[in-house]
């Protein structure tokens, strides 16, 4: 292997797999990236069994090759590269690396031992436009488990059904649900669990300018490809819970607020838990046109007083301040409707105008 | 073949009854010392052959049998110390049965001496396996001795099972040491067969038989306990907490004279020394509880070894408080020297040897430690002085604690609650304590501390409250200063001098040098705090979206649906969905990092082993040690006179600070006197 190319290529090619680089293993080949030249493109390859992240970048090939760099050692060092044409040579297993008059070694692994990333391809094709999948992972994500030992609530159900994509999260405790129109010429029918570790990643690698994500898949696998960007992950198993039973279909009370003074007024009124070691349980309260929002501690009390607008009941409810903060957070409409039925019953909250997300939590019963 | 239903012939029922109530050799000499024992024996004498099956003879000077009465009591279910079942509850002898004797008979070889007291003779019955061979008058002294022979000559299959010769004579000789502990007012011998193997004077003193049966060393470090509610009452011995095994072995309960295992006394004595030991070491207690016998049930189990009580939780509540009482009471801090064997790898983690000191030969005092305080003369003021320094606008107080930084954070450190003690420098460079509202002077004189030995605050306070310090307000001055405190609570004497290593506080109350592991004493602080603040914490209930389904086992379902009202009131929401099925609607709000499902689960399990729901602290207790262990100073923190000073003050107000959560000592003391010896003053 023989290749001239640029910091940036390589550095763009090594930050965008190093996610997929498992930190502990007992396969050392997998603490490593795979770095093959091919095709004018040096291509960077990373997995951890559950997730395997590809990525091509231009460079100029004279002789190629392939090898498997310690993942660590590899990104730091080309991090510290200088600005500079740089060569990468493969002798033995031995990758030199050539800047000016300097240059430095590093012994690979064996490729031969680096699993393979499947291309899925021939499986079932669906291409997404990438803005919208993009603010859908966003809205749902916060809301997955962190808790392994029920997996299916790890990770968001991705559902493709007619001409609708929809992505629902659910730790149990609430539940985030987010529609989008497609357009599905080929009628193409798709459900799967995907991991919240995979949807990070495919979040924070999806650029902007970028107008569309091709999804493939099977039984247990899902391949994401976007740019030059290409990530397969596998699929959580298990049986997402029927979500659809769990959407209340009506409601006793409903509030209309200002998104960012509710969301202003409940910041506020977490801050007097004692510690983070706890949820922090804030009461709300509606009287009429008023809504309070108490919370007490050893360390003092707060009521916080917005005027509102509402039809229905009076209510009173009490919920963890953070599963009210974490939607609110990515809700960008001005107002948000809360739909509520007595003390003991789900809170709905969606952005007034937009029908097409729902969020859902779940109360806490004070003695 | 059809069988016929017959009725078992005398022998056959006598050997079945055998196999319950003589399991192996120990059993004949248990229950030939309690026959004894019931018949008002004051000295008792047992030797023992081999693994006594080839010989027991158990001797007393008890009433005796009258010999027309001798050839009865070889038959099942004789016997004089019941009439009717409803004797049970106001049972005052140990045996009860009457099967004790018949069963011996038909698994051995046995001879019976016995002269009752008035007569002028005895009579001899000579009996194998159950028929009477020989039955004859003879000389013998006042008393009954029974000797039994050949034991399970003719069952070789319950032979067989046997262990070996030094296990079964251990078990008796246990077995004996068990009834000496608890009637120490009989004289006990155990011969083997020349041998004195064990044997307590009977002059009814308990430590008596503790020293006989533990070892005479263990005896004298054993703290007495005598605690009293209602109409129970519990005495005996307990181990400080320094002296522990690793076993239970050493666990022995005496329930109004009768050797019993109760998993609920067991369980109230952890609870006792919770946090004070090791977490799998068990203390040594010889406990006597005496309580009225309707209050529990002995016939549960066939060697009467196990006994229910009827007010299970209460006792063991009642067992821990007492032993809590004597254990705090005792100060129990781990002294510096005293090495406890089964607890080498904690001693030496906390021991400092000469050796260590020597090693450290260059430091220089001052500047290893970074500084040098003293505390020197705490002088109490005259009443007028204390009016004017409780006197708000005083201003040569308020001013100087504003101007010094080092003060402010003091002020910081403590909340209004604690803040009892305060240190506030004033101009001449000497320091005002302010100790529970009583300023005392100290002035810095480097290297020396010296605390005059009469600093009996109380005391001196007690002096200041004459008629001329009536002025101040009564109510407050009783709130402020607590006799106690300073009276038993000698942790309030102890003036820090230094840091050493970053790690350890030293610190002396004139008597004893204390080392303090700043870390385990800050940790013990923070557990009291954040165990108490979980204990206020509400049943506040998380409500779950999806339920969790949850299976249970019989047991476990009885449990759940026993406690459910405190689960309930813990934060569970739970709904029967079927057979064995529940579902969690609803997890306890303040649940910690534990899923829903662990902590039900673990409640169970607690119901289960110990017969008592569990409080939520409980189940969070490992996480509370997390959490307490990480809000603490580390070893290394560089700590001032003053957070030393505030250290020493909060671990005082903990109930137990001696040792740290996880039962590692916080500190460790060096008498003066060992002072004096090792630098051989004497």
């Amino acid at each position: 292997m023989k290749v001239n190319c640029s910091k940036d290529s390589l550095l763009t090619g090594v930050n965008t797999v190093l996610k997929a680089v498992s930190s502990k293993n007992t396969l050392p080949v997998l603490q490593g990236i795979l770095v093959k030249a091919e095709d004018q493109h040096l291509i960077f390859e990373a997995t951890d069994l559950e997730m395997g992240i590809r990525c091509m970048v231009p460079a100029h090939i004279e002789k190629e090759g392939v090898t498997v760099l310690p993942a660590r050692i590899f990104s730091d060092l080309v991090r510290k590269l200088p600005e500079a044409p740089i060569e990468l040579e493969l002798e033995n297993d031995i990758l030199k690396i050539n800047y000016y008059e300097s240059n430095l070694s590093l012994r690979g692994f064996d490729p031969d031992e680096f699993p393979l990333l499947p291309d899925l391809n021939g499986e079932e094709t669906f291409v997404l436009p990438v803005d919208i999948f993009k603010n859908m992972i966003r809205q749902t994500i916060f809301a997955c488990s962190t808790e392994e030992s029920r997996p299916v609530f790890t990770g968001c159900l991705l559902q493709i059904e007619e001409s609708n994509l929809r992505v629902i999260a659910t730790d149990t405790h609430r539940l985030a649900y987010r529609i989008a129109e497609i357009s599905n010429p080929e009628n193409c029918k798709f459900q799967g669990i995907i991991p919240a570790k995979t949807l990070n990643e495919i979040y924070r690698l999806l650029r902007d300018d970028e107008e569309n994500l091709t999804i493939r898949f099977n039984e247990a696998q899902i391949l994401f490809q976007f740019g030059s960007v290409v990530l397969l992950s596998r699929l959580i198993e298990g049986q997402f819970p029927n979500y659809k039973q769990v959407i209340p279909q009506s409601c006793q009370t409903k509030l209309f607020l200002n998104t960012r003074l509710f969301q202003d007024s409940v910041e506020r009124a977490s801050l007097l838990a004692r510690d983070g070691n706890h949820p922090n349980i804030i009461k709300l309260s509606v009287e009429s046109e008023r809504l309070s929002i108490d919370q007490s501690s050893d360390l003092g009390e707060i009521s916080e007083i917005m005027n509102i607008k509402k039809e229905g009941n009076d209510v009173n409810i009490a919920f963890n301040s953070k599963y009210l903060l974490d939607v609110l957070k990515v809700i960008e409409s001005e107002e948000v409707l809360v739909e509520m039925s007595g003390s003991y019953s789900p809170g709905v909250i969606r952005p007034l105008d937009d029908p097409n997300y729902l969020y859902l939590a779940l109360p806490v019963r004070t003695s | 073949m059809t069988r016929n239903i017959q009725i078992l012939d005398i022998q056959a029922a006598n050997q079945i009854a055998a196999g319950e109530v003589v399991e192996r050799p120990v059993s004949v000499v248990k229950e030939l010392i309690e026959n004894s024992l019931d018949a008002g024996a004051t000295k008792i004498e047992v030797v023992v052959e081999g693994s006594g099956v080839e010989l027991i003879r158990v001797q007393d000077n008890g009433v005796g049998i009258p010999a027309q009465e001798l050839p009865i009591s070889l038959q099942r279910h004789a016997t004089s110390k019941i009439r009717s079942i409803e004797d049970l509850n106001t049972l005052g002898t140990l045996g009860f049965r009457g099967e004790a004797l018949p069963s011996i008979a038909s698994v051995s070889k046995m001879e019976i001496l016995t002269r009752p007291q008035k007569e002028i003779s005895g009579a001899h019955l000579i009996f194998e396996g159950g028929k009477e061979i020989e039955f004859l008058e003879t000389g013998c002294p006042p008393g009954t001795t029974v000797i039994v022979k050949d034991l399970f000559y003719n069952t070789p299959a319950r032979r067989k099972f046997l262990k070996s010769k030094n296990r079964e004579f251990g078990l008796i000789s246990e077995c004996i040491g068990k009834l000496a502990l608890a009637r120490p007012d009989v004289a006990f011998t155990l011969r083997h067969p020349k041998t004195i193997v064990l044997q307590t004077p009977g002059r009814g003193q308990l430590i008596d038989s503790v020293g006989a049966v533990l070892g005479h060393n263990t005896a004298r470090r054993l703290l007495e306990i005598s605690y009293q509610k209602g109409d129970w009452e519990l005495t005996g011995f307990i181990s400080p907490p320094d002296l522990v095994r690793s076993s239970r072995q050493s666990e022995y309960l005496i329930v109004n004279g009768r050797i019993i295992r109760s998993s609920v006394i067991s369980r109230g004595i952890l609870e006792g020394y919770h946090t004070l030991i090791p977490n799998k070491y068990y203390p040594i207690t010889v406990l006597k509880l005496k309580m009225p016998p309707n209050q529990y049930d002995v016939n549960v189990h066939p060697t009467k070894m196990e006994i229910r009580f009827h007010e299970e939780k209460k006792l063991s509540e009642f067992i821990a408080e007492g032993i809590r009482q004597v254990l705090m009471a005792s100060h129990p801090i781990t002294p510096f020297s005293k090495e406890s064997p089964h607890r080498e790898s904690l001693a030496r983690e906390a021991n400092f040897t000469s050796k260590k000191i020597n090693s450290q030969k260059k430091m220089n005092y001052s500047k290893e430690v970074g500084f040098s305080w003293g505390l020197a003369g705490i002088k109490a003021q005259e009443p007028q002085d204390i009016n004017r320094t409780l006197e708000p606008n005083d201003s040569l107080i308020t001013q100087d604690s504003i101007e010094l930084p080092i003060l402010q954070k003091s002020n910081l450190v403590h909340t209004p609650q604690e803040s009892k003690l305060d240190s506030k420098p004033i101009e001449n460079g000497s320091h005002l304590l302010v100790f529970e509202g009583n300023p005392v002077q100290i002035t810095p004189e480097t290297n020396t501390v010296q605390i005059p030995k009469d600093t009996n605050l109380a005391n001196r306070i007690q002096e200041n409250s004459s008629p001329e310090a009536d002025n101040l307000n009564p109510q407050e001055y009783v709130s402020i200063i607590q006799e106690e405190d300073i009276e038993y609570n000698p942790l309030l004497r102890l003036c820090p001098i230094g840091q050493i290593f970053q790690t350890y506080i030293l610190a002396t109350d004139e008597e004893n040098l204390v080392v303090i592991d700043q870390h385990a004493a800050h940790e013990r602080i923070n557990y009291e705090k954040l165990f108490q603040e979980h204990q206020k914490k509400p049943g506040d209930s998380q409500m779950l979206l999806i339920p969790t389904p949850i299976e249970l086992s019989p047991g476990e379902e009885e449990a759940l649906l026993e406690y459910i009202l405190v689960l309930n009131e813990m934060g569970f929401i739970l709904e029967h969905f079927g057979t064995r099925t529940y579902l969690l609607r609803g997890i306890p709000a303040y649940s910690g990092p534990y899923a829903g499902e662990t902590l039900l689960r673990e409640f169970l399990d607690h119901v289960l082993t110990n017969q008592i729901p569990p409080r939520m602290e409980e189940l969070l207790e490992e996480w509370i040690y997390l959490l307490a262990c990480k809000d603490s100073i580390k070893a290394k923190d560089n700590l001032n006179p003053l957070e030393m000073e505030q250290l020493i003050f909060q671990l005082s107000k903990t109930n137990n600070p001696y040792t740290c959560p996880h039962g590692r000592p916080t500190m460790i003391q060096l008498s003066k006197k060992e002072f004096e010896r090792r630098f051989y003053r004497s």
